[in-house]
């Protein structure tokens, strides 16, 4: 067809189209002239016209926005710099991540290019390679990497180690990870955070994905640094929030979960936010699913801000209350009273996976060991993986344990047999262990301790004639004894509010600073003690008498009817249990606890 | 490394000839459209009505300088948006089509999410350039017409407005090239 013909076409069709539709074919056969060719054209364009939906009626990338989300920027064998494009790994917010050759030095890299819209403000940009290179001057097994921050044709890029393995989302994805493995995992992220902090870096987004598990089970934290260039430009709360809502349906909508309250609230950030992130990734690796889940995003970020989540012990009871006390400890909303840095944290998680370590093996090596009877009462347990030991080294382990045990097993038939010698107890005989405070507002003082009277020594007093067993742990701190006490199977523990709960529920933190990480093992071992030990839990202080025990009960659902309050402060300052009426309140709650009447 | 302003002074080189600016501008807008399209798909729901400029739009606001003077006109970058949505579609299905001849596993580009989101037809992106390149050897305004309402997902208002023509007449010519097409490629 020429111009010329078209032209034609177009003003009889159009002419046509002004018809009533009766009208058109009348009019048509008066316009075409008799040229048929010319009248079946226009009939056919107007035919195409009437026809309901089309391709056409929608914009193109309606059609073609799968296509282009789905489309990898660069493509296999494609050259960046001196990096070759061997494959795609993976898509994220920030980016996408290929597979490629480094042709200088002929190794696999990792290449993650950053999407135009994260670089086109310099400053930003410069704030992120700052970062990058510090990150990548760390030097940790537990960091990825970085080789290289550079850029080629217009483009950014990272390149980094290339690790076979799985990402930890991944990994969760399967299901719910064992003790030992959550444990392990966690203390090598924790570890990874605690250096970069150290260095001043914070990640801020800690999470799942930026996880990889090598195939060896090295874990390697990836991302530093990257999300703080994902940020808004603004900086002004509301503008934040703003920011987050609208992020909310676009890329970076999977890590409103791993979110800090101060992060969703969009308030200045520091290293206490990984703290946080990181709870929630330990809370998901035992549970399979995460602390604060919502159906949308908005749901998520209440949750974050305002609710506290479901006791991991509801999901097993085989989570020890030691690393819940550890998860709610990273989960805590003021980041003032959370962990405040991840070198306490890292602590934390390492003392109780040695002590669960030591218990497993006592389980493993001792038991056979031991009589029947008080194999059958050794409560059940979570078998705990202790992936970082060796062979050798768990032989070792057990020699040494043996030995200790066969020492410890000779002190308590000592001390039983001497209690049975004096109150003629049989085996059946409840046992009551007392235990005083280690700490400053001990009551203990030169003029009773002449008389041998701390506290425990005049509860002693007290309960003497009673059908029980009675140890006092009065003369060693809590943490040097709890796994002999409770090895005891004791029927009731009495105990001094200072040596049980302050720290654990987060009041007079500072002045019970020193009792903070024996209280934490301490729960540990509560979870592998006699399930059905009661705590009867003294106090002087009116003002918190019961709240901190609620508290305690409300974060610890294993202890729910199990803990005990009393409020001794009828007594005198430092001998309260001298007091008659505070002696015979006590008598009567042991024998009401455990039973005698 | 491109700012703002670059991407603003490109646009203007481009419009006024300079190929070599387009070859520096794909890459950054195509990246901006991309980011767009995987919002978008995430936000929309079949049989949800899009706002007919929101793709180039969104890119409009990400990647223009609003304080430049040198490029006010959003109409002049929505024109440019649409030839460029054009040209990065095309080229896509190309690669796509010279992939699947290739058997390459690593370039098998998934359309199946945009296909359950749509209810129209498939569109032969190729197919649709040529018919579209005839069109332009036969009348070059309904040409321009059909780029900016189906590649830039203007409305008749705003092609109006870009093409400096009336509105009735795009209204005209629309209805002819879209019968054209449907003829031609359905």
């Amino acid at each position: 067809m020429t111009p010329e013909g078209w032209r034609q076409v177009r003003d009889i069709f159009h002419a046509a189209l002004d018809r009533a539709v009766g009208e058109r074919s009348a009019f048509l056969e008066g316009a075409c002239g008799g040229d048929e060719a010319l009248r079946q054209e226009v009939e056919s364009l107007i035919a195409a016209h009437e026809k309901d939906g089309s391709f056409i009626d929608s914009p193109a990338y309606e059609a073609a926005a799968g296509m282009l989300a789905s489309d990898p920027e660069l493509t296999v064998g494609q050259k960046i710099g001196h990096y070759e494009i061997l494959s795609t790994l993976g898509k994220g917010g920030m980016g996408e991540v290929y597979l490629a050759r480094d042709t200088k030095l002929s190794r696999k890299v990792a290449l993650k290019v950053l999407p135009g819209a994260f670089t086109q403000d310099q400053e930003r940009l410069r704030r992120f390679e700052q970062e990058a290179r510090a990150a990548s001057a760390l030097n940790h097994p537990n960091i990825l990497t970085i080789f290289e921050i550079g850029e080629a044709e217009g483009r950014h890029y990272i390149a980094t180690e290339f690790i076979e393995g799985e990402t930890l989302g991944q990994r969760i994805a399967v299901g719910p990870l064992k003790l030992g493995e959550t444990l392990n995992i966690a203390e090598q992220i924790t570890s990874a955070l605690s250096a970069a902090h150290g260095a001043g870096i914070v990640h801020r987004d800690v999470k799942p994905e930026n996880i990889m598990i090598r195939r060896d089970g090295i874990v390697k934290v990836l991302d530093f640094g990257l999300a703080k260039l994902a940020q808004s430009r603004r900086t002004g709360p509301e503008d934040s929030t703003r920011a987050l809502v609208k992020t909310s349906t676009g890329v970076v909508m999977g890590t409103v979960a791993y979110m800090s309250p101060e992060q969703a609230r969009g308030l200045s950030l520091d290293a206490r936010t990984d703290i946080w992130s990181l709870g929630v990734v330990i809370y998901e690796m035992l549970t399979g699913c995460g602390p604060f889940a919502g159906a949308t995003s908005s749901d998520t970020l209440v949750s974050i801000l305002e609710r506290e989540p479901r006791s991991l012990n509801s999901f097993s009871p085989e989570i020890p209350e030691a690393l819940e006390w550890i998860v709610i400890k990273a989960l805590t909303k003021d980041c003032d009273d959370r962990y405040q840095t991840a070198r306490e944290l890292l602590t934390d998680l390492r003392r109780l996976r040695q002590r669960l370590s030591v218990a497993a093996e006592l389980e493993r090596s001792v038991a056979p060991d031991l009589s029947e009877g008080a194999a059958a009462k050794r409560p059940t347990r979570a078998s705990v993986t202790t992936a970082p030991y060796g062979r050798s080294k768990k032989v070792g382990w057990a020699l040494v344990l043996v030995a200790v045990i066969a020492l410890l097993a000779t002190v308590v038939i000592w001390k039983r047999g001497a209690f049975w010698f004096k109150s003629g107890a049989s085996q059946g005989t409840p046992v009551v262990v007392l235990m005083d405070s280690p700490l400053p507002d001990r009551v203990y003082d030169p003029e009773t301790r002449k008389n041998g009277g701390t506290n425990a020594d005049d509860i002693t007093d007290i309960l003497r004639d009673l059908p029980v067993v009675i140890e006092k742990e009065n003369t060693s701190p809590l943490w040097h004894r709890e796994d002999q006490v409770l090895r005891e199977g004791p029927s009731l523990i009495v105990i001094h509010r200072s040596c049980f709960a302050d720290a654990a529920v987060g009041f007079d933190l500072a002045a019970t600073q020193v009792a903070d990480n024996k209280i934490e093992s301490f729960l540990g071992y509560i979870s592998l003690g006699n399930p059905n030990t009661k705590f009867l839990v003294y106090t002087r202080r009116a003002d918190d008498h019961g709240t901190w025990a609620a508290e305690l009960e409300k974060r610890f659902p294993k202890l729910n009817g199990r803990v005990f309050t009393m409020n001794v402060a009828g007594g005198p300052e430092r001998a309260t249990f001298r007091d008659p009426a505070t002696a015979s309140a006590l008598r009567q709650q042991v024998l009401s606890l455990l039973g005698l009447h | 490394m491109q700012r703002p302003e670059g991407i603003t002074q490109l646009l203007v080189d481009w419009s006024h000839g300079d190929q070599k600016a387009l070859d520096k501008l794909m890459p950054l807008v195509y990246s901006e459209l991309r980011r767009q399209a995987g919002n978008y798909l995430r936000r929309e729901r079949p049989g949800h009505t899009l706002q007919p400029t929101a793709l180039v739009n969104e890119a409009y606001l990400k990647l223009i300088d609003q304080k430049n003077a040198k490029w006010q006109n959003r109409a002049q970058f929505f024109g440019v948006a649409a030839q460029l949505m054009r040209r990065i579609l095309v080229d896509h299905a190309r690669q796509h089509q010279a992939a699947k001849r290739g058997g390459s596993d690593q370039q098998r580009f998934s359309i199946t999410s945009a296909e359950k989101l749509v209810k129209q037809p498939e569109v032969d992106l190729l197919a649709l350039h040529e018919a579209l390149n005839e069109l332009k050897a036969l009348d070059q305004q309904q040409e321009r017409i059909v780029e900016l309402r189906f590649f830039g997902g203007l409305s008749i208002e705003e092609t109006a407005e870009v093409l400096h023509i009336g509105h009735a007449t795009v209204e005209r010519d629309w209805k002819m090239a879209r019968a054209w097409l449907r003829r031609k490629l359905e």
